[in-house]
């Protein structure tokens, strides 16, 4: 399932029966913060206010209670367009149906033991190895999906035609919808632009 | 003075005080307004510093780096560059990868989101130096300052010199590559001393009476001081440059030819060389040569006239200075007068300027 990171040294997988790649984990803050540390970009000020909907936690500090920290949330469509468009001209969000092919791809897939050693040799992130180290130890995953936190973490942003929405099965205790990812609707927000801490993103880009 | 050379010593000072320095510069959204005073920290730190081909230059989100010639020379429009990028450090580490050696100093003002990242690989190497707001919690293993003043922050990096006094028993220097050494001479003997700030990193050829090494002991700006044993070394080359006396077909006007040879002339040999070198202070080597007489500038302030004796040049002087087998020390001997013109043997005279 390896493939070569995205340009800001997360990892993707490859999955050529979609012919696409896919982020593994939801874009985390240390990755969105490489768009941001753009000059002329959205700027501290920005940044202080997303922060203020979704704290921000240290990928060397996370701890099992708090990990949805790590992850970039409180960002809204035209935001996330914005850093699809700076990670690469072909980069996008998923549709409902391709973020739902993906998540049922990676259930089938076990997690192989040394399932973190294809990364060792490609152009990591030291601050994303550290943040699959510190997942891996936390979920003692079985399958891709598992360590995807495609089930977990957030609900992602995906398009629905004109309209944006967002899959995924957050963890009870960091908020509670009774969504099923593969036969639920997704949650559309009732106000699009405003910052929700639940909601984050992956992208996906074709093969 | 090469047959002197048997007698001589070879020890060098080696100490790395000044660390490598990665300035990193906060031109992000908060610090729009401190242009002035972001970069006029950073260009104080670089001037403080005594060696800048040790540092680096950054900004907050940025993962260029620039020496700081570089940094001097277009500071404004780099500032402008960079404008905009938000108070990041993960990038700027990324692309410089410091080491252990390397002190990581961010100038600016506000929040820094990703410092926690790097604070347990930079521990106490990581120095926040604020102008306005603070750059991070005052918790943690790095060093937090707000100022605006350069020497507050390079006392924080590395304690200065402020001082070195070499010496050993036994031992005299005679020679060494470091021009703010002085010779400094007390009742416990002869050392080699150097004041202020300047690198004291120095290799000192001795004249030897005893066998231990010798030490240095080096105060800091912090009032520690702490003895560091010499290491031994090979001698430095000690050309000396030539000082042009005159010609044989040329008429001299203290009537002296090259057949004469300087025995001849003690004392007429000090004012042929002040004639010849009239801005020099210190010693001229003057010596027979095939060629008639050859003369040679001496840089340093000491010259040995014996293995157990030397002439130190001190301003209105020359001070002979004799090791004395009771004490093993070398002290003054204020009994010995000695003139401007010194018999060095095998025909070489060393003139006093």
């Amino acid at each position: 399932m390896a493939s070569p990171c995205d340009r800001t040294g997360f990892p993707l997988l490859a999955m050529p029966k979609l012919g696409a790649a896919m982020h593994l984990l939801p874009v985390t803050k240390v990755q969105f913060e490489c768009f941001l540390a753009e000059p002329c970009g959205f700027g501290d000020e920005w940044y202080e206010e997303v922060l203020e909907t979704s704290w921000r936690v240290s990928p060397v500090r996370a701890t099992e209670a708090d990990r949805e920290g790590l992850f970039m949330a409180g960002v809204i469509p035209s935001e996330v367009e914005a850093f699809a468009q700076w990670l690469g001209p072909k980069w996008r969000v998923p549709s409902a149906k391709e973020w739902r092919q993906a998540y049922t791809l990676l259930k089938a897939v076990p997690f192989p033991p040394d399932g973190l050693e294809a990364w060792a040799v490609s152009d990591l992130n030291p601050l994303a190895a550290a943040t699959l180290r510190l997942l891996a130890h936390q979920l003692k995953p079985r399958t891709w999906l598992d360590l995807s936190l495609m089930s977990g973490a957030l609900l992602e942003w995906v398009s629905l035609g004109n309209e944006w929405g967002g899959l995924g099965e957050p963890r009870p205790q960091f908020a509670s919808y009774l969504i099923d990812p593969l036969r639920s609707d997704p949650i559309r927000p009732i106000h699009r632009d405003r910052r929700l801490r639940d909601f984050g993103m992956r992208l996906w880009c074709p093969l | 003075m090469r047959a002197m050379d048997r007698h001589i010593r070879w020890f060098s000072l080696e100490l790395t005080t000044i660390p490598k320095v990665l300035l990193v510069l906060d031109a992000s959204e908060s610090a729009e307004e401190y242009e002035e005073e972001v970069l006029g920290l950073a260009s104080g730190i670089i001037a403080a510093l005594p060696h800048s081909d040790a540092v680096r230059a950054a900004f907050l989100g940025g993962t260029e780096l620039f020496s700081a010639e570089e940094f001097s020379a277009g500071k404004t429009e780099l500032w402008k560059k960079n404008l905009g990028r938000c108070s990041l450090i993960n990038p700027v580490l990324r692309a410089a990868c410091p080491t252990e050696e390397h002190r990581v100093v961010i100038i600016g003002t506000g929040t820094i989101f990703d410092l926690e990242d790097q604070a347990e690989m930079l521990g106490h190497r990581l120095l926040l130096a604020s102008v306005g707001q603070r750059l991070g919690p005052d918790e943690g293993s790095w060093s937090s300052l707000t100022t605006r003043q350069a020497e507050e922050v390079v006392d924080q990096l590395w304690s200065r010199v402020t001082g070195v006094t070499i010496s050993g028993r036994g031992l005299l220097p005679i020679c060494w590559d470091h021009d703010g050494y002085r010779l400094a001479l007390g009742s416990d003997g002869a050392a080699l001393r150097l004041e202020g700030s300047a690198e004291p990193s120095t290799r000192v050829g001795f004249l030897a009476h005893g066998d231990g090494p010798p030490a240095a002991r080096v105060a800091y700006a912090d009032g520690r001081e702490v003895e560091v044993p010499l290491k031994t070394a090979r001698s430095f080359d000690r050309e000396l440059r030539p000082v042009r006396l005159f010609t044989a077909e040329e008429a001299h006007p203290f009537y002296l030819t090259a057949t004469d040879g300087p025995a001849c002339g003690p004392a007429v040999l000090p004012r042929m060389c002040r004639s010849a070198v009239p801005d020099w202070s210190g010693f001229i080597l003057v010596a027979e040569s095939a060629e008639g007489l050859a003369a040679y500038a001496y840089p340093w302030e000491v010259i040995a006239t014996g293995p157990d004796r030397v002439a130190a040049y001190q301003p209105g002087g020359v001070v002979p200075i004799v090791f004395d087998p009771l004490s093993r020390q070398w002290r003054v001997h204020p009994e010995q007068s000695m003139g401007g013109c010194l018999e060095l043997g095998g025909g070489v005279y060393g003139v006093a300027l």
